[in-house]
């Protein structure tokens, strides 16, 4: 176990070498990891997909003697075998069948889906919250008037500027109408800084998963192999 | 002439922020600070959906409902996101939540694999009837429809080889109408297929564990309910982990060294497969699972410190930008 995690430690080594500068030890760390991903996917997926999406199944279906399933499985793989067809300019041709097939497919199959998941019901989040109350609450805002506090502010306050946020930045990115119309200046400025908001709250993020993965390899060298080599040596 | 300092500043080497950065992160981490994380109402749910699943498997025993738990990430972003996973599964088997797990990748499977037995070693967990493990389920958008009928046509054998028929757990759960909660933990788009597919065609409950780079686009999931909940990055993983901790304290208590020391016993006569794991733990291995507990939150330790570096450095930096453009409008 030493060994391979002390190859582990010199690889991770020679990767955050390039911070330094380019050189041979990253190049071949990088090159020797894009071989090795290579090599298991192949492995991977001839064990994971050949052998269980085909071989299985139809071993399976001929022991239990399910003809039906048989006959689907054959001319699924059959077409699915069509795909090589590419590797030949004279038959190439044959390859568009099951392609139309799968985009055919997927495109009627994911077309509602998408539309209600990433537009209706993203329009319907924009317009009431998730109880069903409206996010435009003049009783939220009455709320706060009555009994002024943190909390009813919030409350009062996050329907009507996530509303408004949506509005502006749509106007912002609408190309149709010249940038000098009145309506689009207004929103202009609001929209930029709703968009700084969701830039920085972006970047925010962002630094802290660069920075996780450092503190993962970190913890990997001096938590893990650190300890492991100090008892191996120590007996 | 001397160099004014936000020219100093302005032209600092590269490297040295490096350095600086390396000993501001490693200064925690060895000397093994950990960071305790208010728990944020998006991972509280998630914690609490499954308490759900939990309360509703005791009052209905022959009908229990399981977790989908998919590992849709590659170990390129482990650091951030084994430790969800990892509590994750801590509580659902801690709470005898049936767990079918799967990858997303091929080069995930073996990250997959060893962390789900990793975890049902430490409650004793049999393979095939308190959790299952289906490899890499390709195509995966045919998987997540596959469940919506009967999962078992489709992934004939689990990872094992084993005929998916014969598992006792998938014979109780093959669909989505035993399914409490899909956990999908990722480092990409996924979690938006499975708000897609799984939540949108077939109304499933979903929860996501993501890194912290693709946190903010699934903000819009959780404001319309399309997931329940969500852990952002190493800090989202560090409020599950202490949820689950407080779990573990209560259900098994404070010595949770003792407890793994004592789970297996030579005398034990249960017919474990060595194939998924072997029974005990070595001294080595029980250091690793005790580690393992706090991983999230000792690497937030570390996470708060660079923080501070970078505001510092921003600060700087603008400081220098700011008098160099005063120096430069004075000329």
């Amino acid at each position: 176990m030493l060994i391979w995690y002390t190859i582990a430690v010199l690889l991770s080594l020679a990767i955050f070498s390039f911070l330094w500068k380019d050189n041979p030890l990253y190049k071949f760390a990088e090159h020797l990891f894009v071989g090795t991903m290579v090599g298991y996917q192949v492995v991977v997926v001839f064990s994971q997909i050949i052998m269980r999406k085909i071989v299985d199944p139809i071993s399976v279906a001929l022991d239990n003697r399910q003809i039906l399933t048989l006959i689907s499985l054959v001319i699924a793989t059959l077409i699915g075998l069509l795909f090589l067809a590419r590797f030949s300019r004279k038959v190439e041709w044959v390859s568009r069948y099951p392609i139309s097939i799968t985009v055919g497919f997927w495109s009627g199959y994911a077309i509602v889906a998408s539309f209600k998941t990433n537009i209706l019901t993203q329009i319907r989040g924009t317009v009431v919250d998730d109880l069903g109350q409206p996010l435009l609450n003049g009783h939220l805002i009455g709320d706060f008037f009555k009994n002024p506090s943190l909390k009813t502010l919030d409350l009062a306050t996050a329907g009507p500027l996530l509303v408004f946020g949506v509005i502006v930045v749509l106007v912002y990115f609408f190309f149709s109408v010249k940038h000098d119309h009145p309506m689009v200046k207004f929103a202009n400025k609001p929209a930029l800084f709703y968009l700084m908001i969701g830039f920085g709250a972006s970047f925010g993020y962002t630094f802290m998963g660069r920075i996780s993965l450092f503190i993962g390899r970190m913890n990997f060298i001096f938590n893990e192999w650190w300890p492991l080599l100090k008892q191996t040596i120590g007996g | 002439m001397r160099t004014p300092w936000y020219d100093k500043i302005m032209s600092l080497d590269k490297k040295i922020l490096y350095v600086i950065m390396f000993i501001v992160v490693m200064i925690p981490l060895l000397a093994k600070w950990t960071y305790n994380p208010a728990v944020m109402p998006e991972v509280k749910d998630i914690y609490d959906e499954i308490e759900g699943i939990y309360a509703y498997n005791q009052s209905h025993p022959d009908t229990p409902q399981g977790i989908l738990v998919s590992f849709d990430y590659s170990p390129s972003t482990n650091a951030e996101l084994d430790p969800m996973t990892m509590s994750i599964l801590r509580h659902a088997f801690m709470r005898n939540i049936p767990v079918i797990t799967w990858s997303a990748f091929p080069d995930s499977i073996d990250l997959a694999k060893t962390i789900t037995t990793y975890i049902a070693k430490e409650f004793r967990a049999v393979y095939g009837q308190d959790f299952v493990f289906m490899g890499y389920p390709y195509p995966m958008n045919a998987a997540v429809i596959a469940f919506g009928s009967d999962v078992r046509n489709f992934l004939v054998k689990d990872f094992y080889g084993n005929l998916s028929t014969d598992l006792p757990l998938l014979n109780k759960i093959y669909n989505y109408k035993s399914i409490g909660l899909i956990v999908t933990v990722s480092g990409t788009s996924y979690p938006r297929f499975w708000v897609t597919y799984a939540n949108t065609l077939y109304g499933k409950k979903i929860a996501t564990g993501t890194t912290a780079v693709s946190a903010a686009e699934f903000y819009p999931f959780l404001q319309t309910d399309q997931m329940i909940g969500m852990m952002g990055g190493l800090r989202g993983a560090a409020e599950y982990e202490k949820l689950v901790e407080a779990l573990e304290i209560t259900i098994i208590g404070d010595d949770i060294e003792r407890y793994l020391r004592n789970l297996y016993s030579p005398e034990d006569d249960f017919p474990w497969d060595t194939k998924i794991f072997a029974p005990g733990f070595t001294d080595e291995e029980l250091r690793e699972h005790l580690s393992t507990r706090k991983t999230a939150r000792t690497g937030m330790a570390s996470q708060a410190s660079s923080h501070f570096y970078v505001i510092v450095l921003i600060i700087l930096a603008n400081l220098g930008y700011f008098f160099k453009r005063r120096a430069e409008n004075k000329r």
